[in-house]
């Protein structure tokens, strides 16, 4: 990049006219990428003039359930170097189906399998970290929280900690279970962040898509306008996106819908008296409100059609495997899409994706770990390469977690064994694999395995443990997930179980 | 205003799913199959979760209740933080009492097109209820009842809303309303707007009020 034009502005005018620039910007009609190309040429100097902490950043949150297993993404370097692996989808052979001649090698510890190269020109800005501490779901460790997405979260309420579940359609406990935090889950406690930044922001979305009544956890820890919109069908996402003007605007002016707005206000204070109903109650109704009011007339004449086109089918889905699961609701390559439509777009800045591949236990085979692996690898490959080319991978971070925990790398391991993943891609993420886990030994018919955990102020992976111990406090990966998303220090500081916690810099470029 | 090219993909479901909607309604038999179904079937043979309560085919041995435990000690509470919404059906159903007309006139259309959006469900497709008074489902709601505040059966069932608002108030909300929510609703006739934006406004204010959405 040259010179940033805003050197050629007096410097006593440089001020006003970042002001008026961005207020330009921010206009709705302005697509990202031309917004993203002008801040490129114009906010070389936007740090010194505070306007860089304004700037948005957009979050893709990617939830995989059913204990989703990365191996044939990122392979662990102990395994992917060791010789005499015993590979195979029973007992405790490895399942990591390619021998050593099909993996690549690349800098800062990653191994590629076939399905994972398209990754390869991105590796720079991709971490990945595979050993945080494990769930503790009663079924073998499903649960719908995740302690890298809410740490603290526990299964007995305490001071400060409330249901996380309250706010998922069809919650059940199997599968899922209950669970009580403090902590905001990213996706929630970054689409808060987002409205502080801009109030006039549509709702942050999470796609609830997972094939079965198995659930994720969204949870704004009492945050007013932190509640992601729940949309539980492709039809919904349509209906809540709809690519008419004429649908946007349902009361004429925004003085009518302001006023409606103040009306209803009035009016449900009353309701609230009678049935006595908490301050919190009122809070949040008084923000949806607000909110509403804005919606009721958006004057908005931006328009994004949520349908794919068939050039944008055959970019997003060639060779992406369907989904596998009871109740198929959508494709991630769908997902991926309609992700970044919503954020190039501007028209959300937070987007949760849910996602699953029906739980497989006791036998993993090849095609298994094929399909997770292309599932996995393909949108993430085509979202990094998208927004790069829409200018805004600088303000973009897609965080990918097993939402229910990972595996052992034994074939027949579950959630509650060996891992919990975190992979994190974006514009302030330094690219690595961290940790390690290698072969201890045999066992049965394959392996015993030990794992290597980063220590956390300097990545470089620890004395090996052959058991579930010594993971890394879930606090440290959301913090790091905060960071990645410029979050301020003094919003995330105030939740107890994060607080004093420090990120993983090392998977971060802005730490 | 500006018109853009306009592409509903769910106008045949939306169709369909009405007609089969108005049906079951009609006969008293709008439920949805609230025991999640399904079945395993990944590649390889792999033994999957089943969805049977308890997680009997888990591959591991189902666990025990705990001494003592019975269904009254599942969490449960009727939250006192945030206020819930009724479920669709039944405020359908209180609408169309509330103006007289059949669950299926014309005027609810928009109403039944847009009900996962309103936090109705469909646990076939996997939708479940969603019941949370959120920004969004006061947009689509306020979206989905102009037809009915606009309509001549409105008119006709109260013709003096502007005058006196307190008989649909009472009969929307099941209880005399206040004063100050009388004078609340006042505020809406504001001179500078026409007659019928005026009477939109406010039966739009009533049917949007918590004590008709809500519990």
């Amino acid at each position: 990049m040259g010179k940033p034009r805003i050197e050629s502005i007096h410097p006593l005018r440089r001020r006003g006219f970042m002001k008026l620039a961005g207020a330009m910007l921010a206009a709705p009609a302005i697509p990202a990428g031309v917004r993203f190309a002008v801040n490129e040429q114009l906010v070389g100097e936007a740090r010194a003039f505070g306007i860089e902490d304004d700037r948005p950043s957009y979050f893709v949150e990617i939830n995989l359930r059913d204990q989703w297993d990365f191996m044939h993404v990122f392979v662990p370097p102990g395994l992917a170097t060791h010789t005499g692996l015993v590979r195979g989808g029973s007992g405790n052979m490895c399942t990591l189906f390619h021998d050593q001649g099909a993996l690549t090698q690349h800098a800062n510890g990653f191994y590629l399998t076939p399905e994972s190269a398209p990754l390869v020109p991105h590796l720079d800005q991709i971490a990945v970290m595979e050993l945080s501490e494990l769930c503790t779901g009663s079924i073998h460790g499903h649960e719908a929280v995740n302690a890298m997405r809410s740490p603290g979260r526990s299964k007995q309420t305490a001071a400060g900690k409330a249901a996380v579940w309250n706010n998922e359609p069809g919650y059940t406990e199997q599968g899922n279970d209950y669970y009580y935090s403090s902590s905001p889950t990213p996706a929630s406690l970054h689409n808060y962040w987002q409205k502080q930044l801009d109030p006039g922001l549509r709702n942050g979305v999470t796609l609830k898509y997972i094939s079965r009544f198995h659930s994720v956890c969204h949870y704004g820890a009492g945050l007013a306008d932190a509640e992601l919109t729940r949309i539980q069908s492709v039809d919904q996402l349509f209906q809540t996106f709809p690519d008419t003007v004429e649908d946007l605007n349902i009361l004429p002016t925004p003085e009518e819908a302001q006023m409606l707005s103040e009306v209803m206000s009035r009016v449900d204070d009353r309701f609230f008296d009678r049935y006595g109903f908490s301050g919190m109650a009122r809070t949040r109704h008084a923000t949806n409100l607000t909110s509403a009011a804005g919606l009721w007339h958006t004057g908005e004449i931006n328009i994004v059609s949520m349908p794919l086109t068939e050039e944008e089918n055959a970019y997003w889905g060639a060779g992406v495997p369907d989904q596998v699961g009871d109740n198929k609701k959508a494709n991630i390559w769908q997902m991926a899409a309609w992700a970044y439509k919503l954020l190039s777009n501007d028209v959300t800045r937070t987007v949760s994706l849910e996602f699953d591949y029906l739980d497989v236990h006791e036998t993993r085979g090849e095609s298994v770990m094929n399909t997770m692996g292309l599932q996995c690898a393909l949108p993430l490959a085509r979202l990094i390469q998208s927004f790069k080319d829409a200018g805004m991978w600088d303000r973009t971070t897609i965080a990918i977690f097993s939402a229910d925990g990972g595996r052992a790398p034994s074939a027949n391991s579950y959630g509650d064994s060996g891992k919990n993943t975190m992979v994190l891609a974006g514009g302030n993420v330094a690219g690595g694999y961290y940790g390690d886990i290698s072969v201890a030994g045999t066992s049965g018919n394959g392996h015993s395995y030990r794992y290597h955990v980063p220590d956390p102020e300097t990545g470089v992976p620890q004395a090996p443990v052959s058991d579930n111990s010594n993971r890394l406090n879930g606090a440290h990966a959301w913090r790091t997930v905060m960071k990645a998303l410029e979050v301020p220090d003094t919003v995330v500081e105030q939740y107890p179980d994060v607080a004093g916690i420090k990120p993983l810099s090392f998977m971060l470029s802005n730490a | 205003m500006v018109k853009v090219k306009k592409v509903n993909q769910t106008t045949t479901i939306s169709g369909l799913g009405l007609s089969l909607l108005a049906a079951t309604l009609a006969s008293g038999c709008y439920t949805g199959v609230d025991v999640p179904t399904g079945a395993d079937g990944a590649d390889d043979a792999p033994v999957a979760d089943g969805n049977q309560v308890g997680g009997d085919d888990d591959g591991i041995p189902p666990r025990e209740p705990e001494p003592g435990a019975d269904e009254s000690e599942e969490p449960f509470s009727v939250p006192s933080d945030e206020a819930r919404l009724l479920p669709f059906p039944v405020r359908m159903q209180n609408l169309a009492d509330l103006i007289g007309q059949p669950a299926d006139h014309p005027m609810f259309l928009d109403l039944l097109d847009l009900r996962f959006q309103l936090g109705d469900h469909d646990f076939a497709s996997g939708v479940a209820p969603d019941l949370r008074w959120s920004a969004e489902k006061m947009q689509n709601w306020v979206r989905g009842l102009r037809p009915v505040c606009s309509s001549a059966e409105m008119q006709v069932a109260y013709p003096g809303l502007l005058t006196d608002p307190r008989p649909f108030m009472r009969q929307a909300w099941g209880h005399e309303p206040a004063a100050e929510e009388v004078e609340s609703m006042a505020d809406l006739q504001d001179s500078t707007l026409p007659v019928e934006q005026q009477y939109l406004l406010t039966c739009l204010a009533v049917l949007t009020s918590l004590d008709f959405v809500s519990i």
